[in-house]
């Protein structure tokens, strides 16, 4: 309980900070935008992940969000690893089935990364309504409530592939290898797609800014394979040009061509409602493999 | 059936075999000591027995179950494996509670007897990590003894105890053994040996060297 507390201390402020750096007059996004039929979830989209606007500009909310996955992480991503180590044996023999353990484990693992998403998002929610003082009604439309709810799926699973990450390498090498491994590669798999803005931008001069354009644009500059690193990094289904996945693209092709379009979307196979399950499943699967015969970690001082 | 059987053993760890071709059968309601120099393997086996290590070749089986198929741990077993202790931010009886509440089968009164059995007292409000060695070593014992289990597997039990702590430890072995339950010792303490086990298996370098029951070694034909 005192890792969730402290999770909740540190997860609060940083959606507030996100959300007062979306709004600030010199930022992007205008407190009577709130209002707008899509200003609820442009708020949702900058605060949490800059999928909208340039990368640069976007940057301080990049910030707010990896601090944000990286709270969790340190509160909740040793879990599974605590138990496997020596502090955990007398606990792990009085379990029975390490299948009943694990399936448990990760269980709580995503139960975890689900309210802490919610968390994040209900802050900035919460804060726009504040702001407002609720002076006149917000628009909530039907495709603004599928946006939210579809980042929520997506920062529930992203986050959980983080903490599976961390668990499993920390069994593997022990101590805190597994966590300065994991946001290391989380880091690189944020600004890979960001730093291909750049590259893109600037070997196609004249290129709009958008969506269809870049991805044309994109298919182009980065060729197969090495367009594989972008379509499967699971940070760029949250992050533009990679997959026709909301709330970026889509939100784009709302405001500019109405619900039809993202309706019309939907049974992509590119939508990221089908990458990332997979990136979770398989996951949950390799840790399964992995756990199964695995020794308990054990000092043996008579090996020494 | 028997209680306890191990078939054909056998752990290699880094390119050396630290079990080598084990193989014994158990009854219940014995105590069985395991005895040899450092590095013979005794603490090896007992993580074998208690499913914490996965055989390179070979089987475990306990109460006719196949450790690593049917089950991960033997159902009920009391576990005292050297070095390793409790959370030492929390104090004795928290630690108890905590891992009490994964069965869910004792009361808060039942932990505070099992504490008050081996000698300390349950409303110590001290963290772990500021008892001494001997404390240490009967909170571990408590926690292997609080939910009466089937099997006892203690490496080094009396490990770091006063005399009298020593004494108090046996007669709570001797009453397990009484409950019918399966105990296995690997001790240092040749009188812990002589005082308390049924059968002793002498280890060396991995297997089992030689193996003396107690009527042999009380007649004087045996050695250990």
């Amino acid at each position: 309980m005192r890792r969730v507390y402290l999770f909740i201390l540190f997860a609060v402020p940083l959606a507030c900070f996100s959300f007062f750096n979306s709004i600030l007059p010199t930022s992007l996004l205008a407190i009577p935008e709130l209002m707008d039929k899509t200003g609820f979830v442009n708020l949702f989209t900058m605060a949490f992940v800059p999928t909208v606007y340039p990368a640069m500009a976007g940057l301080p909310n990049v910030v707010w969000a990896f601090s944000f996955i990286w709270v969790f992480g340190v509160a909740f991503s040793r879990q599974m690893a605590n138990d496997f180590s020596i502090t955990g044996v007398y606990g792990f023999v009085r379990r029975g089935k390490i299948s009943v353990w694990y399936a448990k484990q990760t269980g709580q693992l995503l139960v975890c990364a689900f309210f802490s998403s919610l968390l994040y998002i209900g802050t900035l929610a919460l804060l726009a309504f504040a702001v407002t003082g609720g002076a006149e009604p917000m628009h909530v439309s039907g495709i603004a409530v599928f946006l939210l709810l579809y980042n929520l799926f997506c920062a529930t699973l992203l986050l959980f592939l983080i903490a599976m990450a961390v668990n499993l390498l920390s069994i593997r090498f022990g101590g805190t290898v597994g966590l300065v491994l994991v946001y290391v590669a989380v880091l690189a798999l944020i600004f890979l797609p960001l730093i291909s803005y750049t590259v893109i931008n600037t070997q196609m001069s004249g290129a709009s800014w958008g969506y269809k354009d870049s991805r044309q644009n994109t298919n182009y500059v980065f060729p197969f394979p090495l367009s594989l690193l972008f379509w499967l990094n699971p940070f760029s289904s949250v992050i533009p040009n990679w997959h026709t996945s909301p709330p970026s693209f889509a939100l784009y092709e709302y405001q500019h061509r109405g619900t039809a379009f993202v309706i019309d979307n939907l049974p992509k196979w590119e939508f990221c409602v089908v990458l990332l399950p997979i990136f979770a499943l398989v996951a949950v699967l390799s840790g399964w493999f992995f756990l199964r015969k695995r020794d308990i970690s054990l000092v043996d001082e008579e090996s020494r | 059936m028997n209680f306890l059987e191990v078939k054909n053993l056998t752990k290699i760890l880094n390119g050396k075999a630290v079990l080598s071709d084990i193989s014994f059968s158990l009854p219940a309601a014995h105590i069985y000591g395991f005895i040899g120099r450092n590095g013979a393997g005794k603490t090896m086996l007992f993580r074998a027995v208690s499913g914490l290590i996965h055989p390179t070749s070979g089987e475990v089986w306990v109460q006719g179950k196949l450790l690593g198929r049917d089950l991960s741990f033997p159902q009920n077993i009391g576990l005292v494996i050297e070095n390793i202790g409790l959370l030492p931010e929390f104090t004795g009886f928290k630690n108890l509670r905590m891992l009490s509440k994964i069965k869910n089968t004792l009361t808060d009164e039942q932990i505070r007897a099992a504490i008050v059995r081996v000698g300390l007292d349950p409303e110590d409000k001290r963290p772990v990590r500021k008892y001494s060695l001997g404390m240490k070593q009967r909170i571990v014992l408590a926690q292997a003894l609080m939910e009466s289990p089937d099997l006892l597997v203690l490496d080094e039990p009396t490990n770091a105890l006063d005399q009298d702590g020593v004494e108090l430890i046996r007669s709570i072995l001797q009453e397990e053994k009484a409950r019918s339950a399966t105990i296995l010792i690997a001790s240092h303490s040749r009188e812990d040996i002589d005082l308390l086990c049924d059968v002793i298996f002498r280890m060396d370098g991995g297997h089992i060297s030689e193996i003396i029951h107690r009527e042999e070694y009380i007649q004087g034909s045996g050695a250990i």
